[in-house]
Formats: structure tokens, C-alpha cells, sequence
């Protein structure tokens, strides 16, 4: 049994069209909550994604009002990862070793963290983030990028 | 008469083999189950027989008021001449009372008994109710798609909902305040179930009425709404700051 976490830039397509967006809707769908893992920052993040582009008037306000609450409800069913000394200290270690932004060492940081706690499960990365599937194969998690026609989950390259 | 009457009762009522102790549990179930009443009707009465933050002890008594002995069978108990005691503990931080040793240490809260005059209060409804009725049929639904053969009230309400990262769900009180909220807008529908242990006192159960509560059936739980010009991921990227 797989557990998923969704990295922000894949978690935000569940709440705002964007390529793969179907795809990781038909996977969610298909899984239980408490085996969706998320960052407890992502929800933050996604917020105000979608308010600035509110602002920007790409997104009317009922449309925002619409994501926003949807964002509320997904994202307390699903297990959240707290930014935990944990998490912080792995994703100080990423940056060592990786060209990661900080912001995105953080979301690796939060699913190598949630792995040790889930230990002898398999977790899946699914992000769009080339720099972030990358850095997440080479920490040895199962990858998924929902923009790809046809998503299927990847082993890991230390498999 | 008092043994025969007694016995009869037991056997119509299921309540052979119970003990005293046992049988209390059941009333006191009964009883903290009836703020999930829909009677319109048992409204005004549930404000005393099931006050809400409130925990109803009751003990099983003798005519003379002293407690039945705790190792009697509850066919000892007879409704024409032993009686029933009930009074109410309040429910703290999350703590339920303990039942088994029946200490007084509690602050044991008097029943109330309203005058025929006397005005009755309102409850007062946090201005955050709509959100938390909200929180409360998502979680539902979660439970429901859970493959359980069916979601019993006090499961939900004691077991799972305190899993949920919401505000109002650490204490007691508010869970069940919710839930009694949710069950009168008639978003959530209760039910009976026959309980093998005690075939006398059903188990009650709980569904998401969908179309009432505005939640969507599960092929329709996200609605990704559109937006204009750079994909949203672009944007997202950008607020990570520069590589």
C-alpha cells in the first residue's frame, strides 16, 4: 500500500485547473485520505497563490471563494506533515547537497520526515517540479508527475 | 409480585443477565443519546433529561433511595417500588467522567427543574457554526467512504472526529453540540441498528444527508476552478523566489 505525498505545485491542481489536473483528481479519488500526505505549509502556500491571482483578476472572487474553501476541507482530511525540528534539519541537509530553493527543500524536508514516521511504507512524490522530482529520486521516493500523459508512479532510481 | 413483575420486565426488555452496574450504562446511553433526538416535540424536555455539556449518571435505587448493591442482577430493580436516580456531571476538557467508582468528587451539577413560567434559554451558537457543520459532514463523508457497514453515532463522535485538525473538536462539548446542530438542519440522518448485546437499547447510526449538506457525491469532491493567463504552478514557482 502506497501513502502519497503531494508536493504545493502538484497539491494546488487539485483546486485550480492546470495540466495533470484530471489525472490527480482520478488519483485521489482512487486513494483514502489518511494516505495522502501534504506539508502543513502547503495549504499557506496555496492560499495566497490564489489570492494573488485574485488580485490579478485571473481568478474571480467566487471562483477563489469556491478553491479557498475546497482547499480548507481536502487539506484537514489529509495528513498533515508539521514543520518539525525534523523536518527542518532535512531540509537543511538538501540544501547542502541539492540545488533546492529553500521553500522546496522544506516540502522534500516535510515527506523525508513523514517516510521515517511511516517507515516500511512506500511514499510517492508527486510534484511538477523537475528540480524537486529529481532531488526526491535521488532520496529514493517513488515519483509521480501528474503532467504526464500518462501518469504512472516511477520507482525510485536507488530501487 | 414484585419478582414476577420484575422478571417479566427483564425478558421483554433484554435485560436478563444485566447487572445493576450494567444497567445504568445503558440508561445513562439512552439518556446522553437523546440530545440526537429529531422529535420536535422532546425539545423542551431534552434541555433536562440531556443537558447539553453534561454527562447523566444514574444509579439504579431501592425505595428507600440507597443504591442497589453493585453485584445484584438489574431483575432485582422493580418500577413499581424501587426508583432511579439521575444527575448530571459536566464534562471537562475532554475528560468523561468515571463511571464504575460513582465518586462524588465531580462537581455534581443539581437537576434543574424549570417552572411552568420560567423561561426556558436559548442555546447560543458559536458564530462559526455554518464553517464547523461544514468540517463535521467532510469528516463524515471521509468516514463513510471508509467501508464501513455502517458509522455508529458515538463511534464518530468520540473515536474518529477527534482525529480532525479542526478548531472545535478537542472537547466533547462542542463535538456533540455540532453534531446535535447538524442533526436538526437535517444534514446528518440518524438511524437505528439492532446492538447483539443488548437488543433492547439499538445502536444509533448516522449518514450524510448529500443533498442537504451541499456535499457533493465523491466523483464531484474537487471543482478546480479556471484561470486566466500563466498556469497557477508558474506563480507558485515564482513566490519560491529566484534559483
Amino acid at each position: 500500500m502506497s501513502f502519497y505525498f503531494l508536493e504545493a505545485t502538484a497539491f494546488i491542481r487539485l483546486f485550480v485547473q492546470g495540466q495533470g489536473t484530471d489525472a490527480l483528481i482520478r488519483l485521489m479519488e482512487s486513494a483514502e485520505d489518511n494516505r495522502k500526505l501534504i506539508s502543513s505549509s502547503s495549504p499557506l502556500e496555496i492560499y495566497a497563490v490564489i489570492r494573488q491571482r485574485e488580485r490579478q483578476g485571473d481568478i474571480s472572487a467566487e471562483n477563489a471563494a469556491s478553491a479557498l474553501s475546497v482547499l480548507r476541507l481536502e487539506s484537514a482530511r489529509m495528513v498533515q506533515q508539521p514543520l518539525n525540528p525534523a523536518v527542518l534539519e532535512a531540509a537543511r541537509q538538501l540544501l547542502d547537497r541539492t540545488g533546492l530553493r529553500w521553500t522546496e527543500a522544506l516540502q522534500l524536508g516535510a515527506a523525508i520526515a513523514a517516510r521515517e514516521m511511516f517507515q516500511g511504507t512506500e511514499i510517492v512524490f508527486i510534484s511538477t517540479s523537475q528540480r524537486l522530482l529529481d532531488a526526491a529520486a535521488a532520496e529514493g521516493f517513488g515519483l509521480l508527475d501528474p503532467t504526464k500523459e500518462t501518469p504512472e508512479i516511477h520507482a525510485s532510481k536507488t530501487e | 409480585m414484585k419478582t414476577s413483575r420484575a422478571v417479566s420486565n427483564s425478558v421483554e426488555n433484554g435485560s436478563a443477565n444485566l447487572s445493576i452496574p450494567a444497567a445504568e450504562e445503558i440508561i445513562e446511553d439512552a439518556l446522553n443519546e437523546l440530545a440526537y433526538s429529531q422529535d420536535p416535540g422532546l425539545a423542551r424536555a431534552l434541555r433536562f433529561l440531556s443537558p447539553p455539556g453534561y454527562q447523566a449518571i444514574v444509579e439504579l435505587c431501592s425505595e428507600n433511595g440507597r443504591s442497589k448493591r453493585r453485584n445484584a442482577s438489574a431483575d432485582s430493580w422493580s418500577p413499581e417500588e424501587d426508583e432511579v436516580r439521575i444527575y448530571f456531571e459536566r464534562i471537562d476538557d475532554g475528560e468523561a467522567p468515571v463511571r464504575n467508582g460513582r465518586s462524588r468528587s465531580y462537581s455534581v451539577q443539581p437537576l434543574h427543574v424549570a417552572e411552568p413560567e420560567e423561561e426556558v434559554p436559548e442555546a447560543v451558537l458559536p458564530a462559526d457554526m455554518d464553517a464547523r457543520v461544514k468540517e463535521l459532514c467532510a469528516a463524515l463523508a471521509e468516514a463513510e467512504r471508509g467501508g464501513h457497514a455502517f458509522i455508529a453515532l458515538k463511534w464518530f463522535r468520540d473515536s474518529f472526529l477527534p482525529r480532525k485538525a479542526y478548531r472545535w473538536n478537542q472537547h466533547p462539548e462542542t463535538r456533540q453540540m455540532v453534531l446535535a446542530e447538524a442533526i436538526q438542519r437535517g444534514v446528518v440522518m440518524t438511524s437505528k441498528i439492532a446492538n447483539p448485546k443488548t437488543p433492547a437499547y439499538p445502536t444509533t447510526t448516522i449518514r450524510l444527508n448529500r443533498a442537504e449538506a451541499g456535499i457533493p457525491e465523491e466523483a464531484q469532491r474537487f471543482h478546480p476552478v479556471a484561470v486566466q493567463g500563466e498556469p497557477i504552478a508558474d506563480t507558485l514557482d515564482k513566490e519560491r523566489g529566484e534559483i
